[in-house]
């Protein structure tokens, strides 16, 4: 009996500081990655982020109807130019951007973390040969 | 009493091992023997935890290995063959292979820290 205090204790200490640990994470369930065609917009930029992180990037249009969404593709190497097609694959990190286009008000635009980017090359068309 | 005891040994043994076991990474790595690489690339930059590493891609003559080499040394050009002295180890870097305009993050690789980096002997002669 005397000794279920100092059993209880240290599991009860653990216990809260799991809880506290959880509670005050910053982590997000996993989600798969997705695969989006992108088109890059603007020349590459370093912005700050809502959540203040400073990140290298281009301004991109994604989807396929009409009008495109828009997205802040973040990379480490910012090699691509300005209207290149990609296929892009990535997560959207819930963070975001303030950017102002035109005469428009400020918009808010989703991060985009991008893990694989290679150039969308439309496959040549199936033309038959010539008899 | 008596079986701890005599279970002791055996305990203390196998912890041993597993700590040498944990300690004692890739011998091979550590190893400054020259090696023979073909450049597979011009002066480029790979990125590790945020910070740009330059060098060049390369591959060992003997087995194929793709590496990183990580020097400062921008004299080098694609094709060149060199040898290399230094550590190497595995990494994630990301990086942008210029020959498909293909971006990774996380990409698998072997870092190689140049110490000494030179032509190889047989490609520093002239050509007839």
């Amino acid at each position: 009996m005397r000794r279920a205090p100092e059993v209880l204790l240290p599991s009860l200490l653990l216990g809260l500081a799991l809880l506290q640990a959880g509670c005050q994470s910053d982590l997000r369930p996993w989600v798969p990655p997705e695969d989006h065609k992108a088109k890059i917009i603007s020349e590459a930029m370093f912005v700050r982020t809502g959540r203040g992180d400073y990140v290298d990037g281009y301004l991109a249009e994604y989807g396929a109807e009409a009008p495109k969404r828009r997205m802040f593709m973040v990379l480490e190497i910012p090699r691509y130019l300005r209207g290149e097609r990609l296929i892009v694959t990535g997560r959207f990190t819930g963070d975001s951007v303030r950017m102002s286009f035109g005469d428009q008000d400020q918009e808010t635009v989703p991060v985009f973390e991008l893990e694989r980017g290679a150039p969308d090359v439309p496959a040549a068309p199936d033309v038959p040969a010539l008899k | 009493m008596r079986t701890r005891l005599a279970l002791r040994p055996a305990i203390s043994l196998m912890v041993a091992l597993v700590l040498v076991g944990c300690r004692s990474g890739p011998t091979e790595g550590w190893s400054s023997r020259v090696r023979t690489m073909i450049l597979t690339s011009d002066p480029t930059e790979i990125v590790m935890s945020s910070s740009k590493v330059p060098g060049y891609w390369a591959r060992e003559a003997s087995s194929g290995q793709e590496f990183f080499l990580h020097t400062s040394a921008r004299s080098f050009k694609k094709g060149s063959r060199v040898t290399v002295e230094g550590p190497f180890g595995s990494a994630y870097p990301a990086v942008f292979r210029d020959e498909a305009g293909v971006y990774l993050r996380g990409y698998s690789t072997l870092v190689l820290v140049v110490w000494k980096m030179e032509k190889e002997a047989a490609d520093r002669a002239p050509r007839p």
